[in-house]
């Protein structure tokens, strides 16, 4: 069972919370939901419903799509970052290669949280703009 | 009185006081100018001649454009009263001082070109300040209903100011006497004034200031603006050109009316007493024309006839002095202007500008006020300048110049017309004429069709638009055009149908309204009801055999009515009826939640009490609204505790506003309360702030001693939203002390941000925790000194500074800062500067501990300090960091301690910290 404090420390990694401020993880925290896998257990599948971010804590877990590897998520990194913002289906296959350990934030929880907190709301929203900035300034350089 | 003046002019509750004293005020003001008019003029033509009024003319337009350019300026940066106090004694001031100089028997023509312009000043001053105060006094629906009675009380006093010149001026001892009849109207003036400022709509204040007061602008940024309008609006420059050829043309018929009453009465106060008498008599035949003859021309003839009037009255009349100068031909000139002026021409003249865009309406009548007006009458000077003083035309050859220009001024106003209709058709497809400023009703033929034929257009939004602006036509039979709108398939257009029914009772239309009784939308029910039941003979029997109908659409209507007639409700409502509802599910549920805010009747009370903790969102809203409405004592515990949750806050706080002042005190007990829900809690400063009252501010002042920053921030936050909605309320000493409070703390973190910083562990994160969060209490500390400081300077100024010195940009931050250099006092500044302009911290520390005794501290009593304070959060980070450096020997004991906190946040950190790092 993590603190809150311990939380908080794992979800400053995540890039999309980068402009949020420390106290605000804290909200986020209490919604951050502990979800243990043991290995071959999926987190989630291909064309599931995306409802949920997660962020392993402690384990590996292999993203695969019909059993082609695309990646190894590692200790304190995020997947399924955009299900936060957006319900598309899974593009990909979770699955865990070790015990893993990792939090969980429901996109619904979410929203609540973000309709009670708007500062945070609003540091979100600068981390994406930012975010679309680089990818956009990416683009430019290529062309 | 009241029910007398309610059936004539629709004057409501609490509106009869403002409005006897604005009648006495504006009468009082008239009659005064109107005694100085013919004073002036009199006294300037018996001393200097009418050859001196050409260059009087061009000097006035002149002077009297760039007086009221300065005045508008100045009056940007007065508080409204103040103006009207200030400007009211200067007035009373300058007319003794002229009555002295005038006692002098002085022949200086500077005296006489300055006391008539003087007096064209006055005229300017006292009537446009009367509207402005005006705009106070009364919101924008009760000026249409109320300005009429005014601009009636403005004619009598035109009318009685002269009568009183007339038979006063030989008994008071003269014209330059008469001065001191206008000092004791313009005292009653002022007492009225003050009067009307303190009976204002308070309402007003706190939505929005008028427009005529904001910041006019500069003269020449109107000027600009308003050419390039012009430019691009065809039926502006027609509207223009007929207002400069008017104001010349009257400015010359009043050129020969004075001439010939000079040549003729040679006694000056003989003359005042003339010129008195024909002003009030020409003040009659305007009011006589008025009310007998402008209203049935307009309806029969339009605006194209209406606005020909006066150019038609004036080339006869000016014929006719050309033909046959006397003072028949002169007075039937001066008749014909004042009839028709004042009246008819002038209700043609504001409908012209009915098409124009609002926006724009305001910006060239402000331009017409201030320039075309004034460049016209100079026009006019400039032409008997050379006709009359060079020329030397006699009175009777002027009139020459006149007939020449309405020449040009009937083609003017034709044009005008057809752009006017052509106008008129693309505004209410555009929906730009303002229902709520428009003073006046349409009666003009095209634009009703207009209006009517936009009921057959295929946009739902025009036909609504044009219903409602029908609602301001009589005498048209507008039956054809809405039955089919009774079938329409929008919902809204079947409602404004049966409002419009409704106001302009077409009772013939009753039985085409009875079948939507049954509509599938609510409010088209409303109507229906509402209709059927006024326009029947028996009303009360209909009502009492819908509320017992199984039609539980039909009976949830007709309770919605009866619910707005609480003394019908009485015989026909009772609390069966009403249970009757209650398990007829969330529509009819919230329909009583509704009807009971209406009703405000005790009995009921019980049933609204269970409605505020209701489940379904809907039904549990109206409840509060309903109960914000009562504003009863018993409601309030239930609206508070529906401030914790999300989805009722909004309409809980608008609720619990409407209480006002009254719950102040309880409201303060919930908010310092540590024991309610801090949701709860950090809900109520938003009231206060809604509530907008000076206990609201005392009791944000006075719970500021909360130690919680989200709520203290909250505090801050309604405050600084008192101060930018509520202009006349105080907020004292008291920011100065909070400040320095805030100012306090800021120091003492950053102080401790100084002792715990190590560089080496600038790279990682988990360590630097306590440092991030240390920052953003600076952050949010220096947020607050800077919405504290919007308290006592301007909170726009000092928000955007906020913004600025929290800015990346180098440029923009220094601009912040030295726009605080300029409007900061001395003490802020020392305080303030050191911090947004960037200093290093050592050296903003060492200013501080000059002013704040933050010398002394070491890094252990910082952390100490963190782990014993009320901020639960820095406690756990403080807790995070003696972990990750390695000072759990060192701080044992704090450990220890903060293992028993009550807070849960500082327990688990504690034990985390104990399990992790031991």
């Amino acid at each position: 069972m993590y603190s809150i404090i311990e939380k908080v420390i794992f979800l400053q990694d995540i890039d999309v919370f980068k402009e949020v401020r420390v106290d605000d993880l804290a909200h986020l925290a209490v919604i951050a939901e502990e979800i243990n896998f043991l290995p071959g257990n999926n987190l989630y599948e291909l064309n599931e419903s995306a409802d949920s971010l997660y962020l392993v804590l402690r384990g590996k877990v292999r993203l695969h799509t019909n059993g082609e590897e695309i990646g190894v998520i590692g200790n304190r990194e995020a997947l399924g970052t955009w299900a936060l913002f957006d319900n598309e289906a899974r593009v990909a296959t979770a699955t865990a290669l070790e015990p893993t350990e990792t939090l969980r934030i429901a996109r619904e929880d979410f929203y609540d949280m973000l309709a009670d907190h708007v500062r945070i709301a609003e540091a979100v929203l600068k981390s994406l703009a930012r975010k679309l900035k680089a990818i956009g300034n990416l683009v430019n350089s290529n062309n | 009185m009241q029910r007398f003046l309610r059936k004539i002019a629709d004057v409501r509750d609490g509106e009869l006081k403002r409005l006897l004293i604005m009648t006495a005020y504006i009468f009082v003001i008239i009659a005064s100018y109107n005694v100085l008019k013919p004073m002036t003029r009199s006294l300037f033509v018996s001393r200097l001649g009418p050859g001196q009024l050409p260059f009087l003319y061009m000097l006035l337009a002149v002077v009297v454009a760039v007086f009221v350019l300065l005045y508008l300026r100045l009056s940007a940066r007065v508080k409204l009263v103040r103006l009207l106090n200030i400007t009211l004694v200067a007035l009373m001031l300058s007319l003794l001082f002229f009555r002295w100089l005038l006692q002098l028997n002085l022949q200086s023509a500077t005296l006489y070109y300055g006391l008539f312009i003087w007096a064209s000043i006055y005229g300017v001053l006292t009537t446009s300040q009367f509207w402005l105060l005006a705009n106070y006094v009364f919101n924008a629906r009760a000026a249409k209903r109320l300005f009429p009675i005014l601009t009636s009380s403005a004619l009598a006093g035109a009318i009685m100011g002269g009568y009183f010149t007339r038979f006063l001026v030989k008994s008071i001892g003269g014209t330059s006497n008469l001065a001191f009849f206008c000092l004791g109207l313009l005292i009653l003036a002022q007492i009225l004034m003050n009067m009307a400022w303190r009976n204002r709509d308070q309402a007003i204040d706190k939505t929005s200031r008028p427009a005529a007061e904001k910041d006019p602008g500069t003269s020449l940024a109107i000027f600009g603006e308003t050419i390039s309008i012009i430019k691009n609006f065809r039926h502006l420059r027609f509207i223009i050109a007929i207002v400069a050829l008017t104001y010349i043309v009257v400015q010359i018929a009043d050129f020969q009316f004075i001439a010939l009453a000079s040549e003729q009465i040679h006694n000056t106060d003989d003359l005042t007493g003339f010129l008195g008498l024909w002003l009030s008599n020409l003040s009659i035949f305007a009011l006589v024309f008025q009310l007998l003859f402008a209203g049935s021309i307009l309806r029969r003839f339009g605006v194209g006839v209406t606005i020909i009037f006066l150019p038609i009255a004036l080339f006869i009349t000016s014929a006719w002095v050309f033909l046959s100068y006397g003072m028949v031909s002169i007075l039937a000139l001066k008749v014909g202007d004042g009839a028709f002026r004042h009246s008819i021409n002038k209700v043609g003249m504001e409908l012209l500008y009915l098409p124009v865009p609002q926006e724009l309406k305001k910006k060239t009548k402000t331009f017409i006020d201030m320039f075309a007006d004034r460049f016209a009458r100079g026009l006019a000077g400039l032409l008997l300048l050379i006709s009359y003083t060079w020329m030397g035309l006699s009175v009777a050859q002027i009139s020459l110049i006149s007939l020449l220009l309405i020449l040009l001024w009937l083609p003017a106003a034709m044009a005008a017309y057809r752009e006017y209709v052509n106008s008129f058709r693309q505004a209410i497809a555009r929906r730009e004429i303002d229902l709520d400023t428009s003073a006046l009703s349409i009666k003009d033929e095209a634009a009703i069709n207009s209006l009517l034929t936009s009921l057959k257009s295929p946009n739902e939004r025009q036909i609504v638009y044009a219903l409602q602006v029908l609602e301001s036509v009589d005498g048209v039979d507008l039956g054809p055009s809405l039955r089919p709108l009774l079938q329409h398939k929008s919902a809204n257009i079947r409602k404004q149908t049966l409002a419009l029914i409704h106001a302009s009772r077409l009772e013939n239309l009753i039985t085409d309204a009875k079948p939507l009784l049954h509509d599938r939308d609510e409010h088209v029910r409303r109507e229906a009801v509402r209709i059927l039941v006024e326009f029947s003979e028996q009303g009360q029997q209909l009502l009492s055999q819908w509320i017992k109908s199984d039609d539980i659409e039909l009976k949830g209507a007709t309770l919605y009515y009866l619910a707005g007639l609480p003394e019908l409700a009485e015989d026909l409502l009772s609390p069966t009826t009403v249970q009757s509802f209650l398990d007829q599910g969330d529509r009819a549920r919230a329909l009583v939640a509704e009807a009971i805010g209406l009703l405000r009747n005790e009995r009921y009370y019980p049933f609204l009490n269970d409605l505020l903790q209701d489940k379904a969102v809907k039904v549990r809203k109206r409840a509060i609204e309903s109960a914000g409405k009562i504003s009863a004592l018993q409601f309030l515990p239930v609206l508070v505790q529906n401030l914790r949750t999300r989805t009722f806050r909004k309409t809980a706080r608008e609720a619990l506003a409407g209480y006002g002042d009254s719950i102040s005190a309880q409201l303060t007990n919930y908010l310092i309360d540590p024991n309610v829900d801090i949701e709860i809690r950090l809900s109520i400063p938003r009231v206060f702030s809604l509530i907008g009252t000076q206990r609201s501010v005392n009791a944000l002042f006075s719970s500021l001693t909360e130690p919680d920053n989200a709520l203290r921030y909250q505090l801050i936050k309604a405050l600084n939203k008192l101060r930018t909605n509520f202009h006349d309320l105080k907020f004292d000493d008291r920011v100065n002390y909070e400040l320095q409070q805030e100012l306090k703390a800021y120091f003492r973190i950053l102080a401790t941000i100084q002792l715990c910083e190590n560089k080496a562990e600038q790279v990682e994160p988990d360590k630097r925790l306590l440092n991030r969060a240390l920052q953003e209490r600076l952050d949010d500390h220096l947020e607050r000194v800077f919405r504290l400081l919007g308290l006592n300077y301007s909170p726009g100024d000092m928000y955007n500074a906020f913004s600025a010195t929290t800015s990346a940009n180098s440029t923009v931050k220094a601009n912040a800062t030295e726009f605080l250099d300029n409007v900061l006092s001395k003490k802020h500044k020392q305080i303030l500067l050191p911090i947004v302009e960037e200093l290093p911290v050592k050296q903003v520390l060492e200013n501080a501990h000059r002013i704040y005794d933050t010398s002394g501290m070491d890094k252990k009593s910082a952390i100490t300090e963190l782990l014993r304070g009320t901020d639960t959060w820095l406690s756990a980070c403080a807790l995070y960091h003696i972990g990750t450096h390695g000072l759990l020997q060192e701080y044992e004991r704090e450990i220890v301690l903060a293992g028993q906190s009550p807070h849960l946040l500082i327990r688990e950190t504690a034990d985390f910290v104990l399990k992790q790092f031991a």
